[in-house]
């Protein structure tokens, strides 16, 4: 991470197998591409192309089996889980497809216990919820609980949290999977102007090419997973 | 886990205790209430028939009538109406000793209503039972330390009533019954409490007649006179209840045992399940283990106490209204039922849920 705050992320000829029985799948293979920040990149393909599995490696929940990933100086293949976990708590917020947010919790309380990491203090921790609350229009369901709320309130309340974390990173994997139209497109302008200031980064993974048509710019994994197809939106 | 089961193991054995102790209670207050219980043994002096008295082991119906209408003579100076069921003596000799009883017919409307639900319904003649001393080669008893003991209850309008399955076992010896000698002698060691030594100090008021004291006061106006008789408390169906609740005790403990591990551990697991979702999503946002590993022991702990809670709770009902209606079958196979069900749910929703996941993580990839 530069001393300006901006950050890059670097991907260079990276890969990950699983093994499935007897025989070995590859699920990314050869990945090489560089991120940084300001941008909002889209990051597409059919299913089994590798998109979620690239989500995760970036986002240090995973390990790559060949070739490295840089967050800035750091190389993710090089920490240790103790250590990625740290960095996701610091610099990386991470959105899954479903499940973002902890049932028996609500909105406020889901944000505070992320932003607890952050050791803030408690008027900050309450600055932060409101403003990015009502920045997503999510205000008055603050203290509802997530079964209370529709999948498109409980997705504006996890980028929410994400963007109340203020992480320079932050990935989206298939966040609009579950919603309808509207919602998604709701999702993806919010996506990308968290990106706007020019100090975040944003991936998300989709296969909607509405949603996608939001980023800045679309890597197109291919089924073999081999070298991606790079585009504009 | 393991302390938790433990206060459960405990916690099943105590309730399970006083459970069968207050089983017993009630039975012992209900046979009371019920028969008031004592033995009545009537002493006869009269001959053998000596055409009877060479026939061991085998039961005799040799009628003499006046026997019966001695006891009779005897109960009713106290108020006392003997059900007109009283037919006549019969004999019985078993290795030498002869034992003469009032035989009573089987169509006897009070025994049935005295009977209830814990008294053997067969349909047979029942009797008092007396001792008679002697016979060819046989050592002298005294009849009044150990004389075989017979049941007589009276029922609320004062009527005796005599309890057949007592009769029916002295009456067969081939079926291997206890020796009736050394059950009285037992019976007569045992002594309920508040009852009298002499009647004499009783007061008359109906009010204090119980059947304990009208036992005693029939005892000493028959005493010295032809027909003698002893009396001893003698509470059977006490005996019955001190018998069956430490072994109610004894199975209950384990099955309730088992049932709350099972539901305790169930409720356990299924709640560990619901939380691993939740623990994956606090990896990624970027929680360390070890505090991801306090919040689920602590989830888990506190599911284990609430199970532990509402399994208590459940034990506390359930077996003191199990052992209320032990004979009640099919009360006891819904409290069974409504016990065991929660951990067979749990089971259920569990295997249900590992299904739905293991095919989610197929389809993802």
């Amino acid at each position: 991470m530069s001393d300006d705050g901006l950050i890059e992320v670097r991907c260079k000829g990276v890969s990950r197998r699983y093994a499935d029985g007897t025989r070995t799948i590859t699920a990314l293979d050869g990945f090489t591409d560089t991120f940084r920040s300001g941008e909002t990149v889209a990051v597409t393909g059919p299913s089994g192309s590798g998109k979620s599995t690239l989500l995760g490696l970036l986002a240090a929940l995973d390990y790559a089996d060949d070739g490295t990933i840089h967050l800035g100086e750091t190389e993710l293949g090089s920490l240790s889980t103790v250590e990625q976990t740290q960095l996701r708590a610091e610099r990386i917020s991470y959105l899954g497809s479903e499940h973002n947010l902890l049932p028996i919790l609500s909105v406020y309380e889901n944000i505070s216990l992320a932003l607890s990491l952050k050791r803030l203090a408690e008027a900050e921790i309450d600055r932060r919820i409101r403003e990015n609350l009502r920045r997503v229009d999510l205000w008055d369901l603050a203290y509802r609980r997530p079964a209370e709320l529709s999948s498109g309130e409980r997705a504006r309340a996890a980028i929410a949290r994400a963007l109340a974390s203020d992480n320079p990173v932050l990935i989206a994997d298939e966040p609009t999977a579950h919603l309808d139209a509207e919602d998604a497109e709701r999702i993806a302008r919010l996506l990308a102007a968290a990106a706007s200031d020019g100090r975040h980064l944003v991936i998300f993974a989709t296969h909607d090419p509405v949603v996608a048509s939001y980023a800045d710019r679309t890597v197109r994994l291919r089924s073999d997973a081999r070298s991606p197809e790079r585009g504009s939106a | 886990m393991i302390a938790l089961t433990c206060l459960i193991a405990v916690s099943a054995g105590v309730i399970a205790h006083h459970a069968a102790l207050g089983e017993r209670e009630r039975l012992e207050a209900d046979a009371v209430r019920r028969y008031g219980y004592v033995s009545v043994t009537v002493h006869d002096d009269s001959a053998v028939p000596p055409d009877v008295a060479h026939l061991p082991g085998r039961r005799l119906a040799r009628i003499v009538p006046e026997i019966a209408s001695t006891a009779q003579t005897a109960a009713q100076q106290f108020g006392l109406r003997l059900h007109g069921r009283f037919e006549g003596a019969a004999y019985e000799s078993t290795e030498g000793r002869v034992r003469t009883f009032i035989a009573v017919g089987p169509d006897d409307p009070v025994r049935r209503v005295a009977a209830g639900d814990r008294l053997d319904r067969r349909e047979f003649s029942v009797a008092i039972g007396r001792a008679h001393p002697g016979g060819v080669g046989d050592r002298t008893v005294d009849w009044h330390r150990i004389p075989p003991a017979m049941v007589v209850g009276m029922t609320a309008d004062g009527t005796l009533v005599i309890e057949s399955s007592w009769v029916d076992r002295l009456l067969h010896p081939a079926q291997g019954r206890l020796d009736e000698e050394e059950a009285a002698v037992n019976v007569l060691a045992s002594d309920p409490p508040g009852i009298a030594r002499t009647a004499s100090g009783m007061p008359r008021d109906p009010a204090f007649m119980t059947p304990f004291v009208a036992a005693f006061e029939l005892a000493e106006r028959l005493a010295g006179v032809e027909t003698g008789v002893h009396v001893v408390a003698w509470p059977q169906k006490i005996g019955y209840g001190r018998a069956a609740a430490p072994t109610g005790a004894d199975l209950l403990r384990p099955f309730l045992l088992a049932v709350a591990s099972v539901a305790v551990g169930g409720a356990t697991a299924v709640a560990a399940r619901n939380r691993e979702r939740d623990i994956v999503l606090l990896r990624t946002l970027g929680f360390g283990t070890d505090f991801i590993r306090r919040v689920y022991v602590r989830e888990c702990g506190l599911a284990a106490v609430g199970a532990c809670v509402v399994v208590l709770i459940g034990l506390l009902v359930a077996s003191r209204a199990g052992v209320s209606v032990a004979f009640d079958g099919p009360v006891r196979r819904t409290l069974v039922a409504g016990v065991l069900l929660p951990p067979l749910v749990a089971f259920v929703v569990l295997r249900g849920r590992v299904r739905a996941r293991t095919r989610a993580e197929a389809t993802e990839w």
